[in-house]
């Protein structure tokens, strides 16, 4: 067996990483070792038959030459520490409990946002104020924005997907303090390739003025606290002020993010002079956005 | 021979390519199951450039604990003071005085230590403060006029606040004079206390509080007294 032993250390003498040398020594031993079982079959002595299975096995230096070459400890280490580092990764993510957040994430992310889409030019709602008692509240669509522009600020490219003006007008039959009143909405897209930090649009201050000069107020200016009583678990009530939901104010809400871009949805109630209103200046942080809102009418 | 075989089965390199994309991979969905967090003072950063304000530079860190107290922290700009709240997500925009110091209440609860026990105090911060200043008061009076558990109310509390120098800040807690007693004024005084933040940032039209702010030398000699309100800017959640 001396012949085998000297052609396997010439065949693996070039496999620098220790790991794969025992291995592959085993598995060409192994192939010598079934050609050897063969010869013996055909009836060759045990030296003959392991003289013609090494001679099989070919030129052991070439086959390091090659063995050396794959087996370079480089990538054999490498490999190793990359087992080892993703069963521990594996295992911290199922200990942390991060699968299902991360999964629920991934599918809101691949499910996107849905289009926004222009309401109705006509809408009609039935809204009942008293028990039994109902008005009618026609709300039409008067201008309408698609796809503005607004270019860059803060890091982000800004634009407007869907903006639109309605009106509100209410039946007869309405209570005196519903009046009629108009609303301008306005969704306002910020994309940034940074998905990590997306624009936080619930938490960026704005400031909301038109073409007129008009600055419009935060429909939390118009909101006063009043303080009620602590109760043993109701601690305290605070109450609407003057606020009844038609002055002109506005009120920015969050849209649900995609993965590179955010949306907050600026709604203005009661524009004053909406025939005039030629353009609209948002400022959001610190940066100021020009809304272009010449034209849109709708026939 | 199968010397195919043999090499085909030992070429690592791909498997060691994938092993570290998978666990590259996983890696990212973690974090980004975690809603990407960064280090603390990357995570300031990153609240500001979200809300588009100028960047601050942070004086004041308080570091959180798992009971309660949030990690929070004081940034101050040309114009504003930011105060953060890392576990709320909250950032708070208050003016900063121009030649004077400006005081702001962090936004959470922090922790203090009486004998053994730890309690969570509404705090307050001031910055500018004279650079010769070897200790700090703030003197505040809250009051309530209302009802608590059906029983009226009239409470009126003065509290004086000794301030610790922080670096460049000043930093004051509410440490509470009623505990354990079970009474209206302890009930008034919590409601304030807990509040503290909510009332000052939230709902900042109703009662806010005007304070003293007095700074003193290393030798007790008053470096300046300043009476003054919160001046709010801004906030959103």
């Amino acid at each position: 067996m001396r012949r085998t032993y000297w052609w396997l250390y010439a065949a693996t003498k070039k496999i620098r990483f220790s790991m794969d040398r025992e291995r592959v020594w085993q598995e060409l031993e192994g192939h010598i070792q079934e050609r050897m079982e063969a010869g013996e079959e055909r009836g060759l002595s045990r030296d003959e038959a392991e003289k013609a299975a090494v001679a099989a096995m070919g030129d052991p230096e070439a086959l390091a030459e090659e063995l050396g070459r794959l087996h370079a400890p480089y990538w054999g280490w490498l490999w190793r520490v990359s087992q080892w580092a993703l069963g521990l990764v594996l295992v911290w993510s199922l200990l942390a409990g991060a699968w299902p957040r991360a999964l629920e994430d991934l599918w809101g992310y691949l499910e996107g946002v849905s289009e926004v889409e222009l309401p109705p030019v006509v809408e009609t709602s039935r809204v009942e104020y008293e028990e039994g008692k109902f008005y009618e509240t026609t709300s039409r669509l008067v201008r309408a924005w698609q796809d503005l522009e607004l270019g860059e600020a803060g890091g982000y490219r800004w634009s407007v997907p869907v903006a639109y003006l309605r009106c509100h007008t209410q039946s007869e039959d309405a209570p005196a303090d519903v009046p009629d009143y108009n609303t301008l909405t306005i969704y306002l897209a910020a994309e940034s390739c940074r998905f990590w930090e997306r624009w936080e649009a619930g938490g960026t201050l704005f400031t909301v003025t038109d073409n007129t000069g008009y600055a419009y107020p935060d429909w939390e200016e118009t909101y006063t606290p009043r303080r009620g009583s602590i109760g043993a678990s109701d601690y305290i009530a605070y109450s609407f002020g003057p606020y009844t939901g038609y002055e002109t104010c506005f009120s920015a809400t969050y849209r649900v993010p995609d993965f590179f871009s955010a949306e907050g949805v600026l709604e203005i109630t009661s524009v004053p002079h909406p025939e005039a209103l030629e353009w609209l200046e948002v400022t959001v942080g610190g940066e100021r956005l020009r809304i272009d809102l010449r034209g849109g009418e709708v026939q | 021979m199968k010397k195919g075989k043999i090499l085909e089965r030992r070429s690592y390199r791909l498997r060691c390519l994938r092993n570290w994309a998978l666990a590259a991979l996983v890696l990212f969905l973690m974090w980004m199951g975690a809603g990407y967090p960064l280090p603390r003072s990357m995570e300031f950063q990153r609240m500001e450039r979200q809300r588009l304000l100028h960047p601050s530079q942070i004086l004041l860190e308080v570091e959180g604990g798992r009971s309660g107290d949030d990690d929070l922290a004081l940034g101050v700009t040309e114009d504003h003071v930011h105060t953060f709240n890392l576990d709320l997500n909250r950032l708070i925009v208050w003016e900063r005085q121009e030649d004077r110091p400006t005081l702001v209440p962090l936004p959470g609860e922090t922790r203090y230590m009486e004998g053994w026990n730890s309690y969570l105090a509404s705090s307050l911060a001031a910055v500018d403060a004279p650079a010769e200043a070897a200790a700090a008061t703030v003197t505040i009076e809250l009051t309530y006029n209302g009802v608590i558990n059906d029983r009226p109310v009239d409470w009126a509390e003065t509290y004086v606040l000794e301030g610790e120098q922080r670096g460049d800040c000043w930093f004051f807690q509410f440490i509470r004079h009623h505990a354990g007693e079970g009474s209206l004024e302890e009930e008034a005084e919590d409601y304030w206390l807990a509040s503290l933040t909510s009332r000052l940032t939230y709902y900042p039209t109703e009662d806010l509080p005007s304070y003293t702010l007095e700074f003193f030398d290393s030798e007790g000699e008053s470096l300046g007294r300043y009476e003054d309100t919160f001046r709010l800017v801004g906030w959103r959640e």
